[in-house]
């Protein structure tokens, strides 16, 4: 027959173990992916220009218009 | 009887604390290889990720230059047309088409955009004359294969319609990946012989990208 003192020992032991894992556990759950940051910027528009150019020289002898 | 009720508890409490102890011994050992794992695998740690979103276009043929000229006699207009990267091609009239190739349109950009289009002139502002000899058109294409991945006014799309003055968006999606990122706008001139505005003539095209739609 396991003594008294044995099994006090051993329910000692069994909440240590019980607490320390509790402990431990909560202690590194504070890690969310809701506390990862993701933002996007205002997205700006971009203008170009560009030139379609011509040198037009009057006709030595220019046609009537219709 | 008594003695047996005792010995009965005991083993009881005996059994179940034993039992506790296995289940404790076994969330330890889960609790101290989550640790193990943490200091030798990894760490905790947050991360602040901001993604840029940039819209930039660059129009890297910024000019279409015809140059002088005059409609040959005895023809009542000259048509100056661009195509693509080639040199320009005039008929009925002798200017040059060698600085006259299609603006080139490059999303430089991160992201897909979109390209809106506008002109300043229309024919008649442009040359004057009579309006059944003029024309100045444009024709939007992709330089490169599949560039535009969703067109939104089509009048323009490979044919030859009137420059707009109000900006139309000509692609909703222009790509943005290096090979894919290209687009032609193309003119077409028709020079009326009786021009009523002669010497040096252009125009401004605006060209914007935005958002893709």
């Amino acid at each position: 027959m396991v003594s008294k003192k044995v099994v006090t020992v051993v329910f000692v032991i069994a909440i240590l173990l019980f607490a320390f894992s509790i402990i431990m556990t909560f202690s590194n759950s504070n890690y969310s992916p809701k506390n990862a940051a993701l933002s996007d910027d205002t997205v700006q528009p971009d203008v170009e220009q560009a030139q379609v150019s011509i040198i037009v020289n009057k006709p030595a002898h220019a046609p009537a218009s219709n | 009887m008594a003695k047996s009720f005792n010995n009965q508890a005991n083993k009881n409490l005996t059994i179940f604390v034993f039992v506790f102890f296995a289940i404790s011994l076994i969330l330890f050992a889960y609790t101290l290889y989550n640790l193990t794992v943490k200091l030798t695998g990894y760490d905790v740690g947050y991360v602040n990720l901001t993604i840029s979103t940039l819209v930039d276009i660059n129009v890297t043929t910024n000019t279409v230059n015809w140059g002088p000229g005059v409609v040959t006699d005895p023809n009542l207009n000259a048509s100056l047309v661009t195509a693509g990267s080639a040199a320009g091609t005039a008929t009925r009239g002798n200017w040059s088409g060698t600085n006259a190739k299609a603006l080139v349109v490059e999303n430089t950009g991160n992201v897909n955009c979109s390209l809106a289009i506008s002109g300043v002139k229309n024919a008649a502002t442009f040359f004057g004359g009579n309006a059944s000899h003029q024309l100045y058109q444009w024709n939007v294409s992709n330089k490169e294969t599949g560039a535009c991945g969703a067109w939104g006014e089509t009048s323009m799309q490979n044919t030859w319609a009137n420059v707009n003055t109000s900006a139309a968006t000509v692609c909703n999606k222009l790509d943005y990946h290096p090979g894919n990122d290209e687009m032609y706008i193309d003119f077409k001139l028709v020079v009326p012989a009786d021009a009523t505005l002669l010497g040096a003539l252009s125009d401004t095209i605006t060209i914007s990208g935005n958002t893709a739609v």
